[in-house]
């Protein structure tokens, strides 16, 4: 489609293994090596100028090279200006860049991360959406269909559907975390106030990273940003210099009650997203669920960190200072709580953490709780009981099993393997399900036709 | 001082992307920028040496860390609001030296120990999550500055240095490092924001507080103040206001004047004087040279071609005294009804910064010899018509000549000449999305003038089906910035802030803000020169009107006599199927396609009639008179 900007995608995403090798190498050499504007217009497209020449440098004393150290050092304060970090404005081909990989979805917006058009977006803006178009910044709208949505961490993943054979979308590769830094440079791109809706145009804004990998409510891997974020830009990139996707916008903090930018916008951050896709992925159009605290942990802050106050179901100790989950510190309760929060759930899902216990550190994997996604579980079938028979009596229009394409007065066989006889047992089959569970359904139709089918809980 | 971590990751290949999946481990430090480039650089100058010569040139490497790295701001320490507390106030504070010295602004304090005096004990959260007490030592009179002391200091503080407040100026780098909405206590590290001084000012004494949620006091300072366009939010005040090379200027405030909305810093100086604290300030260091200064240095030669305009509002919005004050939200109050008061002074606040108005804003100077101004038409809403010039000379008495209302644009002259530069437009702007602009803007104060910077968001805004096309910066603009100068960094002039007006959807400072470019401005500057005013814009379009029924495709219902489609045989009763390509499924899609077009380009329309489809090439035209 747009064959620069996917060509400029598709190396910065082969470049993600080296930047995060290389990356400080390069970086630091490359201010002295380019021109300023050249190092931002190919920010991975040179190789390590460094690592090029090491090998000559075998001998031990060169003396022109040492001098141009040395100038380099003194220089180095002067070296600022022409480090990308503390710049105003970026050149035209990065803009284009990122902007290539923005859609618009619904009143809010979305990225493309793949070049066969997945696109992330937040949960809370496609929850209420009947119609999954998306509408890129030249006008172009494509039909996406759902593929899996994270309503806790705010994450849904769309795929635009009826693409042409060979076509590949522009898309926007994920940053990895050693691009979290903060005070780097980051650009949101987002539909502030709907102000794109007629003209196509979304709003590009620019700020640094104000802190990474952070616990802030239910965002439990998120970075913090002071480009302006305003409703609308919710679902929409955040980037960095480089044109990778440090995060999802979803979220800004302020205290007057309006709902216009603070300086403080919440995004989801790409190690998150990059951790969920599989999952979201696989859900098929259903939901994702997070990891969870172990049943019964109980914690307290005090001066030295934060203490387990009673472990739980968790293999730890009452006494022992919790130092990192799942990788990153413990440093408040809360901080704590979010962190077992933060990984997806799979059923064997073990949570690394290191713990201080007798002035020892120790390792150990904690194994995961799933987390509940709140709400009210809603299949909206009523049954009746007839004759030792449990017959579907109604079924609530705009439901899960009204989308099942059930039908009034069909038997229930089995509820989740369980043999239905009584109206308890259906009772029993459906009370312990929770939102994003599926409900498997052993059916007899008037006929006497056999069928099973798959309701999956929602939310009312 | 030096803590890199090398961070493993984890790579696992999806979609061709190599990503680090599972989540990688691994936290970041909080080196502000100038500090990690240093470094880098260092670090990758060591790597590059054989290993005999690595020694010498690593001391080297250091002196110069010495010299020009920022301490990394863990000298910047939360103060967490009392949890009772239904309001969250606590704040930050900046350590000062290892003797565990700290000081804070008294609106930083919780709530508990906001009249505290000396010996009171408070809890400090220091950077990591450690908990300390904190005792209150002394407490300022002329600002609000507070000095506590830490008595068991831990290791691993490095505490902040001063720099030269007294010669910040406008347009300084500067950063904001705090515990926004108890970012410290929560992660362990102070929140960044990054910004320039964008005024200098001082509140005036008998200045009313400005509240924020539930009505609480900001804060109680009056005096001199530097304002800055990062960010600044609960938890912010008493932390620290860095310069670019990381040396404390001040510490953050809430408080500003009603006029202006963005964060304050009381300067160091002033606080260190009122606490009679005798520290040594970094001086004769090399400032920070970038991009952002160029667009600042820009700005400042623009601004003498600014004035301030105040104009009578005959009617309407203005007078903050007519909005109605909700009633104090007390303890007694029960649970719901504090909920409804709580909304209520969010709308109260919120009231205060729309619809408080009534102040100057900026206008250009384009013919200072005919005492022409130009400013935006969206400060003329309480009709008025006359006002004033403010000079440091003196007032001069103005009237409005002229509006453009779709551009917001009127035009204004004074009486007489005015004895100030002209500003000259761009001729042909080269305006790019992602390009650095500087908003100057003037206003009351000791050197007059404002500056924010930003980038341009847009070029192409739209807010409605006709030919007036905005361009979008996100460089904070405050209801003074109105009518204010976009420079860029070669010093030219590239448009004009329009559109801030109180029926905007959004908000000051919200960082969108629209513009007219300089070349829209110079056409439409010859009909405001005759005294023409234009109300509305004609709009561009295809001249049918349609109307939808449930889900479908709109049918046509009229066609305008002498439009486009009335002469490509357009007729009452068709269904209009697809526009320029693009599926009519709503009256937004059926702008959007148009409004990609001028009028006189040709376009293919698609209808159906009779059950069949018929492709029709219909020229677009701009139709209902400007007037």
């Amino acid at each position: 489609m747009d064959s620069p900007a996917a060509c400029g995608g598709e190396r910065a995403a082969c470049d993600v293994r080296r930047a995060t090798l290389e990356s400080p190498r390069r970086n630091g050499i490359a201010c002295f090596q380019e021109t300023p504007h050249a190092a931002r217009r190919t920010p991975h497209g040179c190789l390590s100028p460094l690592a090029a020449r090491r090998t000559p440098h075998s001998k031990l004393f060169n003396p022109p090279m040492h001098a141009l150290i040395l100038a380099l050092f003194l220089g180095s304060s002067f070296a600022f200006a022409a480090d990308e970090q503390i710049d105003r404005g970026v050149d035209r081909a990065f803009a284009q860049r990122v902007l290539a990989t923005y859609v618009f979805v619904g009143s809010g917006s979305g990225v493309v991360v793949s070049p066969d058009g997945l696109v992330l977006t937040n949960h809370h803006v496609i929850d209420d959406l009947d119609d999954f178009t998306v509408r890129f910044a030249n006008g172009a709208t494509h039909p996406s269909e759902l593929l899996g949505t994270d309503p806790v961490g705010d994450i849904a993943l769309l795929r635009i559907t009826g693409l042409k054979e060979g076509v590949k979308l522009p898309f926007a590769p994920f940053a990895p975390v050693e691009a979290m830094r903060v005070g780097a440079e980051v650009v949101a791109i987002g539909n502030p106030f709907g102000l794109g809706d007629l003209d196509d145009t979304p709003t590009f804004t620019a700020g640094v990273l104000s802190a990474a990998r952070i616990v802030r409510g239910d965002y439990s891997d998120a970075i913090q940003g002071d480009a302006p974020v305003n409703p609308g830009n919710s679902g929409g990139p955040l980037f960095d210099r480089a044109g990778q996707l440090l995060g999802i916008n979803g979220q800004i903090r302020t205290v007057t009650g309006l709902r216009v930018n603070s300086g403080i916008g919440l995004a989801i951050a790409s190690t998150q997203l990059a951790a969920f896709m599989p999952l979201l992925e696989k859900a098929e159009g259903g939901y994702v669920h997070h990891t969870f605290q172990p049943k019964g942990l109980e914690l307290k802050s005090d001066n030295a960190g934060v203490i387990v106050v009673k472990p739980g179901d968790a293999p730890l100790s009452a006494g022992d200072q919790l130092l990192t989950i799942a990788g990153r510190p413990a440093v408040s309760v809360d901080t704590a709580r979010g962190l077992f929060a933060s990984l997806p759930f799979r059923p064997d899902t073990l949570i690394p953490v290191t713990v201080r216990r007798m002035d020892q550190e120790i390792a150990l994997n904690v194994p995961a709780a799933r987390q509940t996604i709140p709400g009210r579980p809603y299949h909206g079938i009523e049954i009746d009981e007839r004759g030792g028979r449990i017959l579907i009596d109604h079924l609530d229009d705009d439901s899960p099993a009204q989308d099942a394409k059930l039908v009034v007065g069909e038997q229930v066989l089995k509820a989740n393997g369980r043999e239905l006889k009584k109206k308890i047992d259906w009772l029993k089959a459906v009370v312990a399900l929770e939102i994003g569970d599926r409900l498997v359904l052993d059916l007899s139709g008037k006929d006497g036709a056999l069928r099973s089918v798959t309701i999956r809980l929602r939310p009312r | 001082m030096i803590c890199v971590r090398a961070v493993p990751l984890a790579g696992d290949v999806v979609r061709g992307c190599r990503i680090p999946y599972p989540p990688v481990t691994g936290s970041y430090t909080t080196f502000p920028l100038p500090f990690q480039g240093v470094w880098r650089h260092t670090r990758d100058m060591i790597l590059a040496l054989p290993a005999r010569l690595s020694a010498p040139v690593l001391l080297v490497a250091l002196s110069v860390c010495a010299l020009q790295a920022l301490e990394v701001p863990s000298g910047v320490v939360a103060l967490p609001a009392d949890r009772a507390q239904e309001v969250p106030c606590g704040g930050a504070a900046v350590v000062l030296n290892l003797d565990g010295l700290v000081v804070t602004l008294a609106e930083a304090l919780p709530d508990s120990a906001a009249k505290a005096g000396e010996g009171f004990q408070l809890t400090v959260v220091l950077p990591g999550g450690q908990r300390r007490q904190a005792t209150v030592v002394k407490r300022g009179t002329t600002t609000t500055a507070v000095s506590l002391r830490i008595t068991d200091m831990p290791a691993g503080i490095t505490p902040l240095r001063l720099g030269d407040s007294a010669l910040a100026k406008v347009g300084d780098n500067l950063w904001t490092a705090g515990n926004s909405f108890g970012a410290l206590e929560e992660d362990g590290a102070a929140a960044m924001s990054r910004g320039i001084v964008s005024g200098r000012y001082t509140i005036p004494a008998d200045s009313p507080t400005v509240r924020g949620r539930g009505g609480r006091g900001l804060s109680e300072y009056r005096g001199d103040v530097l304002e800055i366009d990062a960010a600044v939010n609960d938890g912010n005040q008493g932390g620290a206001a860095l310069d670019g090379n990381g040396n404390l200027i001040g510490l953050v405030s809430l408080g500003t004047a009603r006029s202006r909305r963005l964060g304050t810093v009381v300067p160091i100086h002033l606080v260190m004087k009122d606490l009679a604290l005798d520290l040594p300030v970094v001086r004769d260091v090399v400032p920070v040279d970038s991009r952002t200064q160029a667009l600042v240095r820009a700005a400042a030669k623009v601004a003498p071609g600014l004035a301030l305009v105040y104009l009578e509002r005959t009617n309407g919005l203005g007078n903050p005294q007519s909005v109605p004050r909700p009633p104090r939200l007390v303890e007694e109050v029960p649970k719901h009804e504090r909920e409804r008061l709580q909304r209520w002074w969010d709308a109260y606040y919120h009231q205060q910064q729309m619809f408080y108005t009534d102040q100057a804003v900026t206008a250009l100077v384009i013919d200072a010899k005919k005492g022409l101004l130009l400013t935006a038409a969206s400060h003329l809403h309480g009709d008025s018509e006359r006002g004033e010039v403010l000079l440091p000379s003196g007032s001069i008495p103005c009237t409005v000549l002229a509006t453009n209302l779709p551009l917001d644009l009127a035009l204004l002259k004074a009486d007489r000449a005015l004895p100030t530069p002209e500003i000259a437009f761009a001729t042909s702007p080269q305006l790019a999305v992602g390009q650095g602009v500087a908003l100057v803007g003037r206003h009351v104060g000791d050197n007059g003038f404002t500056c924010t910077t930003g980038v341009v968001s847009t070029t192409t805004r739209r807010t409605a089906q006709n030919d007036a096309v905005f361009a979008q910066t996100d460089a904070m603009a405050n209801y003074g910035s109105l009518g204010g100068a976009l420079v860029d960094s070669l010093g030219a002039v590239v448009g004009m802030l329009v559109m801030l007006n109180p029926e905007a959807d959004w908000g000051l400072n919200s960082g969108v803000a629209l513009f007219v470019d300089s070349a829209t401005i110079a056409r439409a500057l010859p009909r405001l020169s005759d005294g023409t005013s234009t109300k509305r814009a004609p709009i561009v379009g295809l001249g049918v009107q349609l109307k939808y029924l449930d889900g479908g495709r709109p049918t046509i219902t009229g066609v305008t006599k002498g439009t486009g489609a009335d002469e490509a045989g357009i007729k009452a009763g068709d269904i209009l199927l697809k526009v320029d390509g693009f599926d009519t499924t709503s009256h937004m899609a059926v702008s959007r396609a148009l409004i990609r077009h001028r009028a006189g380009d040709k376009i293919d329309v698609v209808v159906e009639r009779a059950g069949k489809e018929l492709t029709l090439p219909v020229e677009i035209r701009a139709f209902g008179d400007e007037m």
